[in-house]
């Protein structure tokens, strides 16, 4: 290569009042093999750009230095540029002489500063010398899509994606879909209740020509990369015959055995035979083995003698499929902390959480909506409502807000204020986040017109004495100690990742925050993305949040995906590991350090295999190969030790 | 929903529920025998007795019987109500329990741990095998028969019976298996075997 062209950017005056750009421009000009050296205001606007073009054009360049900004801003841009000119865009190589230099040195005088940023430059020119040109594999897609979750979230995401054309499949762990949200009273600031708002979209779900629902089954194993997924489910055995039954449910009707119901937390029972909710999706009964007398005493098999349809199978197994997709979706949601972790409120039955609550309210409850006290079933005369339990709380391990406590408290303190008129509702809190459109009119509504009682302060205590639930807790407003007895306590439980969600991100190769979150590829920019391409993230998997922002959030997720699908294959990044398979002993330290699961040795020739589809260019392996058969394109060792040169010089 | 109270804690109950379907919902617990959910009461142990106050009288009656009231006064464990139980269980287990297990099981407030000896599988006409046979698998194929001492479990018909296996589940002692496609109706106190051919599937 000798036909360097080196474009020296002002930045406005972010570089140039640091570093004297006509003279770095005119000494860059004495590097040997390059040719044409300029400086301009502003090289990313389309004027500079233009130039750029125009110049590798002119003066047949064969590659180019941009010394500017991060690469992370605009090595793309100029790519870009080399691109359309004609030019490999990987023969362009971006110099920091910002963030590297002129912002550093602001105070270190011109001349030496200058000297950096030639540097920086002659470093630039001499790893450029030995780019490849680099040509991006293509990778096909296939057009289907995994949604882990069937919430709202799931069910959401499945819809937009279905609707889009293309196919979706939509897992869901518990025997319907539906998630949390079916299971809540009514939903803040509306008022509609679940029933009727969500069981539409999940009827829409399993009766979506594109959408392949499977209940009661589980992610097992993912393998491949964006495009081109492999996915085995683990469909778990529910005894029934899904082609067989057709929901009459007279065999939950007939059964013998009942257990506490998971979906009501406890507070009603429901059979061993089961589907977790009336208006379940699919309308099809699980058996849990866990309960169910058939396979516990070996005797009972009221169910299938009773069967119209013969849809009993208890020979039924656990069967694992395996099905191709090429973007995935993980929407798993949330579960609340055990209250027994906050152990300074007293173990009792009539201290429930939210959910619980939710359940109690619900008109299509355990007690068709009527408040009642878990312990005795009478209706509380006062509930107090506790905030920020675990939350807001690093001593719990919880630190963040959960985001909705606030705001349905305030409506279960509403609907219970509605049911009991002579009823007393407190609700104590540390500050009130209605951050939503008609969330803060909401509150003050419930303070207003239903008077319910705001305290501010934190509740220290909660016991049980003279048949009476003792709440202890500050006014921080007036400073009163304050001493509360009361029939029902309701705490707001922190919002925590759900269980099993370390094995599944494990299995997706993702990362997890600290508590357990799933992470964004970006908070701000990316936060529909995940690192491993093609996966993406909604609803609360990522962190708490509402009702309103999952669906916007399953909606863009299910446009991410569907622009992935908008492509027939995609192009992959060149810029990764290459083996060169005469130097390479097949030692596997290559393929123990990729956290992609990209490199892998090959047993029959004992060489280092990379997948270039799965790679994402981190160096690692490079870094780890004891040989140096391991290079990373365009940043071979020669390279660094060419710059290495340039530094080792002092400039 | 109504309140009654129980043991002195008033409860609340759905209105058309049972005494013993109220208390079993809040955790008070009542000793039975001839109950199960699944099928209606027919209340022939009186184990679940209990007293019962209602404005006029006092008297003690089978919980799993008597339907909630507004204001009934309920006592689960009254001098009556133990010696009553002590009576039945001493008439239910004949020899098969101790003077000092009968005592305790009276005043427990549930029957859990109480085992039906081996070897005595003697019918307690509990009638549950009867229920479920009508009432669950609507097939109608068992009957009580004879009276007193004479009183039996028999089969009406073997061409009903749609093999669901559930009297053999319910049964309290064991008295009746399923061996390959036979439900067999074991009654000591006869001394004969009934044996009933499954309806053929």
């Amino acid at each position: 290569m000798n036909r360097i062209g080196v474009f020296i950017c002002h930045c406005g005056l972010n570089i140039a009042r640091v570093v004297d750009v006509k003279k770095a421009s005119e000494e860059s000009k004495k590097i040997p093999d390059v040719v044409y050296a300029t400086d301009y205001m502003y090289m990313c606007a389309d004027p500079g750009q233009a130039m750029v073009e125009e110049t590798i054009k002119k003066e047949h360049l064969d590659g180019i230095v941009i010394a500017n900004c991060s690469p992370t801003l605009h090595e793309v841009t100029f790519r870009n540029a080399a691109e359309r000119a004609g030019l490999n865009p990987y023969r362009c190589e971006i110099a920091n002489i910002r963030e590297q230099c002129s912002w550093p040195h602001v105070h270190e005088g011109k001349e030496s500063a200058t000297k950096k940023a030639m540097g920086i430059i002659r470093m630039a020119v001499n790893k450029l010398k030995n780019d490849d040109l680099l040509i991006p594999a293509t990778i096909p897609v296939t057009k289907r899509a995994l949604v882990i979750g069937g919430g709202i979230a799931g069910i959401q995401t499945a819809l937009d994606i279905a609707d889009g054309g293309y196919e979706v499949i939509l897992v869901e762990k518990t025997p319907s879909i539906g998630g949390k949200m079916i299971q809540f009273s009514e939903t803040f600031p509306t008022l509609d209740c679940p029933q009727c708002i969500e069981t539409p979209k999940m009827v829409s779900c399993n009766q979506h020509p594109n959408i392949k629902i499977y209940a009661y089954s589980e992610v097992e194993e993912i393998n491949g990369y964006i495009g081109n997924f492999t996915i085995k489910i683990k469909k778990k055995a529910s005894y029934v015959d899904k082609d067989r039954c057709n929901g009459c449910g007279l065999c939950m009707e007939k059964c013998l055995t009942t257990t506490p119901s998971e979906f009501d937390l406890g507070l009603s029972r429901r059979k061993a035979i089961y589907t977790p909710f009336p208006q379940a999706v699919p309308n099809i009964p699980v058996i849990d083995r866990e309960h169910c007398a058939h396979f516990t005493t070996g005797k009972c098999r009221v169910c299938q003698s009773i069967c119209p349809r013969d849809a009993i199978d208890f020979s039924q197994t656990d069967q694992i499929v395996e099905e191709k997709v090429g973007a995935i979706v993980v929407a798993t949601g949330y579960d609340l902390m055990p209250k027994e972790q906050i152990r300074e409120y007293v173990n009792d039955p009539d201290v429930v959480n939210g959910l619980e609550f939710e359940r109690l309210l619900c008109p299509s409850g355990p007690t068709s909506g009527l408040a009642v006290k878990p312990s005795d079933w009478t209706v509380p005369k006062s509930v107090v409502f506790v905030s920020c339990a675990g939350s807001r709380d690093p001593e719990h391990g919880v630190a963040y807000c959960s985001k909705v406590c606030c705001m349905y408290q305030a409506k279960q303190a509403m609907l219970y204020k509605e049911a009991v008129p002579d009823g007393q509702a407190y609700i104590f809190y540390i500050d009130i986040r209605s951050d939503g459109k008609g969330y803060e009119e909401f509150v003050q509504r419930a303070k207003e017109e239903n008077n319910v009682i705001y305290l501010r302060g934190k509740v220290s205590k909660i016991t049980r004495g003279n048949g009476k639930l003792m709440v202890w807790g500050v006014d921080t407003l007036t400073g009163e100690q304050i001493e509360l007895s009361t029939d029902m306590v309701v705490l707001a439980t922190a919002i925590v990742p759900p269980e099993g969600i370390m094995e599944l991100a494990k299995k997706l190769r993702l990362s997890t925050d600290e508590y357990g979150w799933l992470k964004e590829a970006h908070l701000k920019l990316k936060p529909l993305e995940t690192v491993t391409a093609g996966i993406y993230i909604a609803g609360v998997a990522q962190f708490p949040k509402d009702i309103t922002d999952t669906v916007s959030q399953a909606s863009g997720a299910a446009s991410k995906v569907l622009s992935l699908f908008s492509r027939d294959e995609i192009y992959g990044n060149p810029v990764i590991a290459h083996v060169d398979e005469e130097i390479c002993a097949g030692c596997g330290a290559c393929e123990s350090v990729c956290d992609y699961g990209a490199v892998e040795v090959d047993l029959l020739r004992n060489v280092a295999v990379v997948n270039e589809a799965i790679c994402e260019g981190c160096g690692g392996c490079a870094a780890a190969c004891p040989s140096g058969a391991m290079q990373h394109k365009n940043f071979t060792v020669k390279q660094f030790f060419d710059m290495v040169e340039i530094a080792a010089e002092k400039y | 929903m109504i309140t009654i109270n129980i043991d002195g804690k008033d409860i609340g109950a759905d209105e058309g529920s049972t005494i013993l379907e109220a208390a079993t919902r809040v955790g008070i617990k009542i000793p039975t025998l001839c109950y199960h959910e699944a099928v209606s009461p027919l209340g022939v142990c009186r184990l679940c007795s209990v007293e019962v106050t209602t404005t006029d009288k006092t008297r003690i009656i089978q919980s799993c019987l008597c339907k909630v009231k507004p204001g009934l006064i309920v006592k689960t464990d009254t001098p009556e109500v133990i010696a009553l139980r002590k009576k039945i269980l001493k008439q239910i287990f004949r020899d098969a329990l101790s003077e000092e297990e009968i005592e305790r099981y009276s005043k427990s407030n549930s029957l859990k741990g109480l085992k039906f000896p081996a070897g005595n599988s003697v019918c307690r006409f509990c009638g549950l095998c009867i229920r479920i046979c009508k009432e669950i698998a609507e097939a109608n194929v068992l009957k009580f028969e004879g009276k007193g001492e004479e009183k039996h479990i028999v089969p009406v018909s073997a061409d009903g019976c749609i093999g669901c296996g559930g009297c053999s589940y319910l049964c309290p002692n064991g008295n009746i298996t399923i061996d390959g496609e036979y439900i067999k109706l074991q009654d000591t106190r006869l001394g004969k075997l009934n044996e009933l051919q499954r309806k053929d599937e």
